[in-house]
């Protein structure tokens, strides 16, 4: 079956009542969760697995996981922007620019940039994958430990560049997060690391946790000692929609991070994350006038929200065509996929091309309704931040509290919440930036995992880093990148004293 | 004053009232059953967790719902049902694995998982079987054991967790054969076999609900299997003691536990919904098509084949002189 | 601000070297094959003190430069702010936090609903000074809302309190 009247066919699967109701269910719980601080994509699927395995046709049940996975990627961003609240790790960056243009009483166009800039870049995900899945699929078994690795040393110098203009402060916070990272159990020696007999530190810190405290409960202990606030955004709402200039300074942006995210999101592990590190990065780069990142500039907000969107399409591929999942949301629909007897890999697209083709075809169109649940809304949502700050700063407390707390059911949550609130609190008075660090968290294992495979691979040698051609692309540019950072902050240090 | 004495009373029955009104009788089960499985979802185990959680509310009135809960090679996930209240809420889905009857042998555990533990029944065995990719030079074992010898290099393994049952079969057959295994230890079966189908490493062990698709597909060859007689699923490869090498192992066996403490009468429910469920034709039809045998063990009887189990993983790590770094 | 950088940047350079000596001590650095559990932690904890006197060195050097017209009356402005910040952290910024870490301690003893109720009644009176019929329906309507999203909708657990059972 070739592209064209496989697309036709899926659309009339994609088309019937049920598959539509079922993909705007799926956008709307995932819009939903994702506003929600705990609850993520996977763990959302998780509670619906009895349901979905009621659902008599695969392809309805893979419609209905796929929106919640990709609604999530939307709902993620409102509360980056609004609330300084990241709902995934994929948010993070968002909420460096995002918040800044809110707090600017620029929430609107916020979010409508962000949801526009899904919109663009899943459409050209999905296209992408439409054309092109069988033969980039490749590309995601192509990189192993030695490749992840770099790609995610790559990763952190991009979360570097978050860190304003402090490089120290930056490679600070990267540390303090690859350290957090570590704590807990490690499981190639089997021993707990500083856990300092703390029962609860054994499985170590939660990123919900540690995100919505440093970034959430810190901004509000901050503004609680500041100056008084009677509401979040002292200015006026104002303009609610996107401007053309803002249009404008956002096309570019836009098409970069689709192409980012695409080709990054395909990578298993960490793909949504890192091209949304990467977008920023190259906005930043390539913007005349960097200085206005994480002031609020609208390309820090417009690229990676379009990262993360083409990343959540592509990371499709590999489960479609390979049948590997790439990431714990994928996996689960992998795992329904082999319960409902259909084995994802390169025989699915033969053996089942409706359920192939109905879930691309699903994916457009949860795309398109997704936007139309979110543009409208976007009014709505900034007027959220004309709530006096004395209702919204407890709501968001408690919120982010029983969120935290229903991660494991343990109290202990709570308390870690509150204290990386008041680290986040101290971040913030010391001019620290603590993106770079809750990024470093979520990389950590990643890096410190496939450090430790490719030196076993290798014998232990880190030649092996420097022999494999994607690797050592990678080296590459980290080294080019990290040389090119030296020499603009050396540059302005002789610039000053002179 | 008193309008707030009323709030707080009105609030106060409130948070007494609704959750006392929405539970039932007493009987076992009145609300949703917790099974954590302490893997990454995707895997074997997963999988076999999601094929008795379809079928559970066929034979019970409050359904199992699944948790993922993967870490320390699934120590974490288990330690936490091993701390949870034994009421017979929250179970643990894939007893039997690597880190319950191979690791107490190689590490320091947290926990005892046959005396904190009790089995409920087993469900399933997956069996270890070495794996290479389909372009490799290796053709049989036969001929990896003389390249190693000859070029006196390390084969570089993935496996799943380390100190797991697949690690251990790995390294015990590098050790009775004479060639120097590396192990590569991964998060879980999934991502190992994926590093492998990139080709990233030599050879790699899993089960075969997990590489059956991958060999279909035409990316691996199977090579050996680690168990005393041949898999059903894999009638055509051959076990390790055929091929001349004394290794066998009882793989990772698959089964559902409870805290310790838990009543009989609940241990006794579970054991009798899980033996419904394995004589159930549309579960074995699902089991068959996810490469997963079953093979149903009541509770008392599956506590005497982990004591022995163990017994015989401790055995082999003795005789072999395994040790982990 | 300089004082607050000058004490951090030490405490960072002592919390590396903890660090560093912890990992290498208890964690093992192992082979260069099989790097052990201390092995990246200890790297970290080098970088840290390295990147804590950095700090401290940059602190050092940006204190000359600093123009010396009015500072008469910014040492003034800065005598008046620093009261005022000290009236806003006691009245608003500890009890906040102390609110928070109450709720922590009630929330599993209490039950959500009680804690979160009592949590927004403190907030409101002592944080915001607002009314008790305010406080009221705020405290109730949010106790509200967290049930029906949370219990109902949702069907998370949440615990109903150890002193209620």
């Amino acid at each position: 079956m070739d592209i064209f009247s496989g697309l036709i066919s899926g659309f009339s699967i994609a088309l019937t009542p049920i598959n539509l109701l079922f993909a705007f269910l799926g956008a709307l719980v995932g819009t939903a969760i994702g506003v929600l601080p705990g609850l993520g994509p996977a763990a959302t699927i998780a509670l619906l697995m009895p349901a979905i395995y009621v659902i008599d046709a695969p392809v309805t049940a893979i419609i209905l996981m796929a929106g919640i996975f990709y609604g999530s990627m939307y709902g993620g961003s409102t509360t980056s922007i609004l609330l300084n609240l990241p709902g995934e790790a994929a948010s993070v960056v968002t909420c460096i620019d995002g918040y800044q243009m809110a707090l600017k009483g620029r929430a609107g166009a916020a979010l409508g940039i962000a949801a526009i800039a899904s919109f663009v870049a899943g459409t050209i995900g999905i296209v992408g994958m439409t054309l092109f899945a069988p033969k980039i699929a490749g590309l995601a078994v192509g990189f192993g430990p030695p490749e992840k690795f770099s790609l995610a040393v790559v990763g952190l110098l991009m979360a570097v560049t978050l860190s304003g203009a402090s490089v120290v402060k930056g490679l600070v916070m990267l540390a303090l997060g690859l350290l957090l990272a570590s704590v807990g159990l490690d499981p190639i020696s089997g021993k707990t690391r500083f856990s300092f007999g703390v029962i609860e530190l054994q499985s170590g810190f939660d990123f919900v946790t540690l995100a919505m405290g440093v970034f959430g409960l810190g901004e509000i202990f901050y503004g609680l000692e500041s100056a008084i606030k009677t509401e979040i955004v002292t200015t006026k709402v104002g303009q609610v929609w996107p401007t053309m200039k803002d249009w404008v300074a956002s096309r570019m942006a836009i098409l970069r991070g689709t192409l980012v995210g695409f080709f990054i999101g395909i990578i298993p592990g960490g793909g949504a994350v890192i091209s949304s590190l990467v977008s920023y990065a190259v906005e930043k780069r390539v913007s005349k006038r960097p200085e206005e990142f994480g002031q609020g500039a609208i390309e820090g907000v417009a690229g990676p929200e379009a990262a993360n969107n083409a990343a959540s399409s592509s990371s499709f591929i590999p489960l479609l065509t390979l049948g590997i999942p790439g990431n714990a949301s994928i996996a689960m629909i992998f795992a329904a996929l082999l319960i409902k007897g259909i084995t994802p890999g390169p025989f699915l697209i033969v053996e089942h091309p409706d359920v192939f083709w109905g879930v691309i075809a699903s994916m457009y169109i949860g795309n398109v309704m997704l936007l139309v649940l979110n543009l409208p809304l976007v009014g709505l949502w900034a007027q959220l931040l004309r709530v006096p700050f004395g209702i919204m700063a407890p709501v968001i407390i408690l919120f982010t509290a029983i969120g935290s707390y229903s991660i494991q059911g343990q109290a202990f949550d709570i308390y870690s919440l509150v204290g990386f609130g008041l680290f986040g609190y101290l971040l913030r008075k010391l001019k620290f930036e603590p993106g770079a660090m809750v990024l470093a968290f979520v990389l950590g294992p990643m890096v410190e995992g496939s450090m430790r495979q490719s030196l076993l691979m290798s014998g232990g040698s880190f030649s092996i880093f420097v022999t494999r051609p994607i690797s050592l692309a990678l080296i590459g540019l980290f080294a080019v990148l990290a040389i090119s950072q030296s020499a603009v902050t050396l540059r302005k240090r002789f610039r000053t004293t002179t | 004053m008193k309008r707030v004495v009323a709030v707080f009373a009105a609030v106060m029955f409130a948070s007494v009232a609704f959750p006392a009104a929405s539970m039932a009788a007493d009987a076992y089960p009145s609300k949703p059953i917790t099974a954590v499985v302490p893997m990454a979802a995707g895997g074997s185990s997963d999988l076999l967790a999601r094929a008795i959680e379809k079928f559970w509310p066929k034979y019970s009135k409050q359904p199992l719902a699944v948790v993922n809960k993967p870490g320390g090679g699934g120590v974490v996930g288990t330690e936490g049902v091993v701390r949870s209240k034994p009421d017979g809420y929250t179970l643990y889905l894939g007893y039997g694995s690597g880190h319950d009857v191979v690791m107490p042998s190689l590490q320091k555990m947290p926990y005892d998982p046959l005396k904190d533990l009790v089995p409920v029944s087993r469900v399933s065995i997956h069996s270890v079987v070495i794996v290479t990719g389909a372009k490799s030079e290796f053709n049989s074992i036969k001929d990896l054991v003389a390249w190693s010898k000859k070029e006196g290099k390390p084969v570089t393994t993935a496996v799943s967790v380390k100190a797991g049952a697949v690690d251990l079969a790995l390294t015990a057959f590098g050790k009775v054969a004479g060639i120097n295994i590396v192990t590569v230890p991964f998060s879980g079966g999934a991502e190992a076999t994926t590093a492998l189908a990139g080709g990233h490493l030599m050879i790699g062990g899993g089960h075969p609900s997990e590489i059956i698709p991958h060999i279909k597909a035409g990316r691996f060859k199977a090579l050996a299997v680690a168990l005393p007689q041949r898999d059903p699923t894999l009638p055509d490869v051959p076990t390790l003691r055929e091929l001349g090498f004394d290794v066998a192992t009882w793989g990772s066996i698959k089964g559902v536990a409870a805290p310790a403490g838990t009543p009989k009468e609940v241990v006794k429910y579970i054991d009798d919904n899980i033996k419904k469920i394995c004589n159930d034709p549309e579960f074995l039809k699902l089991m068959a098509s996810l490469n997963q045998p079953v093979l149903y063990l009541g509770s008392d009887d599956f506590g005497k084949f982990m004591k022995q189990a163990t017994a015989d993983y401790a055995k082999l790590i003795k005789q072999l002189n395994i040790t982990i770094d | 601000m300089n004082r607050a950088e000058k004490v951090s940047s030490i405490v960072l350079i002592a919390f590396g070297l903890f660090v560093a000596f912890y990992s290498r001590q208890y964690l093992k650095l192992g082979k260069m094959i099989t790097p052990g559990a201390g092995f990246l932690p200890y790297w970290i904890g080098i970088a840290l003190a390295v990147l804590g006197a950095i700090w401290f060195l940059n602190t050092r050097l940006s204190r000359s430069g600093s123009g010396a017209r009015g500072e008469e009356r910014v040492a003034v402005n800065a005598a008046a702010e620093k009261e005022a910040l000290r009236g806003r952290i006691l009245s608003k910024f500890l009890p906040g936090v102390l609110l928070v870490i109450l709720y922590a301690w009630l929330f599993e003893k209490a039950g959500y609903l009680v804690s979160t109720a009592l949590f927004m009644v403190g907030w409101q009176k002592v944080v915001e000074k607002e009314g008790w019929r305010k406080t009221a329906v705020i405290a109730v309507l949010c106790a509200g809302c967290m049930y029906t999203l949370f219990s109902y909708l949702l069907k998370v657990y949440l615990p109903t309190g150890t002193w209620f059972s």
